[in-house]
């Protein structure tokens, strides 16, 4: 088993208007874990946070076994961080940013830049300004690949993306993590691309983080149930992680699927999604302090 | 710190619009002076006026585009420390004003020999205080820029020059006599001193705001 990637204790970030409260959070290395939740429910500020951009408090936070608070330098040298759009001058060229970059990252390694904008078909000497959005976004995967990161931070990069290109980004996440001593934290409130790449997914909902979950285990224990009141009142408390009360029936997202199908066999039981849970956990009637 | 002083300076230089302001301003140089002849006023101004007023411009062009595009939420990822950043942008300017002390030689020589506006000795004392100016300058200006950005950064220029005229007003109520007695290489002295003194000054401000921008 590899040591965490990312050890988080009691991160929080206060702002006038909002604040992100108490966050813990271990994620293992090899993984890809995606970390979702609606706009402004704390995702960016927890990433800010955890790679020092913006000051917050905390007991602890350990990247790749290096504490931030004393090593932050040597932590950034093997993290690569891509947002959702480019900070790049649009004058620049693809050459001229890995002249940059060969000054400030130490592993920089200019034949592989040069290998991944082949690979990509994007023109060395063009300016960024002739590039497409998906071409800006494949720059940012060549220029995060070539100085050799431990860890890949997408802070919502596949969001204006259309779906062809999404899927083209999640092979790369896929590609980048075939090295198991490689990380990924993949923030985004488009679920489904998480659902086809994210081992372990996190849940932050107004500032606190509502759970930390394999993929495999939300797909196996936690499922929708369509009944009525009657059956509604037959289930356990615990098994109910929050319902919708609609005209005439209940939603009802349980955690316990297999116990309760063997309960009630011919019950159906449908699949929950990452988007599922997160709607029935913004938008349900009840939660369990026990579930999070 | 290398790789951000290459982006600074390709801002400044390469971009096409910065590129072209840059030619028209040192192009306007020698024009100026062919028009205004051997006149010492004009030397004066362009060795401890005009060019000193430049010194900030690559702060000014690297900070354009970062806002632009808002690099700096890409430049914070990078192994980098605030206070190298910021550090990076002063040698951005020191640089700078290094090349314009060579050409500011260069238009001082050309008074000097060409038009024999005044002596040697002289010559190298405007130019002397022309560094002096650029040190004062850069300080004051960068924290302006570091304040308020790169547009508002021009207000502050306006409010500096209403300070200036307003010393200026003061000057009589100073024992002005006494300074100006004082032999004019201690006086640039005493200013190059000062003059790096505020620069360290600025620069922790510059350091400060920059880490509370970003906090």
């Amino acid at each position: 088993m590899m040591e965490d990637a990312i050890q988080i204790k009691n991160l929080t970030k206060e702002y006038k208007d909002f604040s992100l409260k108490n966050c813990t959070l271990n994620v293992p290395g090899g993984t890809i874990l995606g970390l979702v939740g609606a706009n402004g429910a704390g995702k960016s500020t927890m990433i800010q946070s955890l790679l020092g951009l913006i000051k917050a408090d905390y007991d602890e936070i350990r990247i790749l076994g290096k504490d931030l608070r004393t090593e932050e330098k040597e932590i950034k040298e093997d993290i690569a961080v891509i947002f959702d759009v480019s900070h790049y001058s649009l004058e620049y060229t693809p050459k001229f940013i890995g002249k940059i970059l060969e000054k400030v990252y130490r592993n920089w390694d200019m034949e592989k830049y040069n290998a991944y904008l082949t690979r990509f078909g994007l023109p060395a000497k063009k300016k960024l300004k002739k590039f497409s959005k998906g071409m800006k976004m494949k720059l940012e995967f060549a220029i995060a690949f070539s100085h050799a990161p431990k860890l890949l931070v997408l802070d919502e990069a596949t969001s204006g993306l259309d779906p062809i290109f999404r899927d083209e980004v999640l092979d790369l996440v896929r590609e980048f993590t075939e090295d198991e001593s490689h990380t990924v934290l993949m923030s985004s409130h488009i679920t489904s691309d998480l659902d086809k790449v994210a081992d372990y997914v996190a849940f932050i909902h107004a500032g606190e983080l509502q759970f930390i979950k394999t993929y495999d285990e939300i797909r196996d224990n936690y499922g929708i149930i369509h009944c009525g009141e009657e059956f509604f009142e037959t289930l356990r408390e615990e098994d109910i992680v929050s319902f919708k009360k609609e005209p005439y029936e209940y939603k009802v997202l349980v955690k316990n699927k297999m116990e309760i199908l063997n309960v009630f066999p011919k019950l159906e039981i449908e699949k929950a999604s990452v988007e599922d849970i997160m709607l029935f956990y913004v938008k349900g009637e009840m939660e369990y302090a026990g579930d999070h | 710190m290398l790789g951000i002083i290459k982006k600074d300076f390709y801002d400044t230089f390469c971009i096409p619009k910065n590129l072209l302001s840059n030619i028209c301003g040192y192009a306007l140089l020698p024009v100026s002076m062919l028009v205004l002849g051997s006149n010492e006023w004009a030397m004066m101004l362009f060795l401890i006026v005009c060019i000193p007023a430049s010194s900030i411009a690559v702060l000014q062009a690297a900070m354009a585009q970062d806002e632009k595009v808002r690099f700096d939420d890409i430049m914070l990822t990078y192994p980098l420390s605030k206070r190298k950043i910021v550090l990076a942008r002063f040698i951005d300017n020191l640089l700078f004003i290094a090349i314009n002390a060579f050409i500011s030689l260069i238009l001082m020589l050309g008074y000097v020999y060409g038009y024999r506006t005044v002596g040697f000795q002289t010559g190298v004392l405007y130019w002397t205080v022309g560094l002096v100016v650029s040190l004062f300058m850069t300080a004051i200006f960068s924290v302006g820029f570091y304040l308020l950005g790169n547009k508002k950064g021009t207000i502050l220029y306006f409010v500096l020059v209403g300070v200036g005229a307003g010393l200026y007003g003061m000057a009589r109520f100073l024992p002005i006599e006494k300074i100006l007695d004082m032999d004019q290489w201690t006086l640039i002295g005493i200013g190059f001193v000062n003059s790096v003194i505020v620069l360290f000054v600025s620069y922790w401000a510059c350091l400060k705001l920059y880490t509370r921008r970003h906090s």
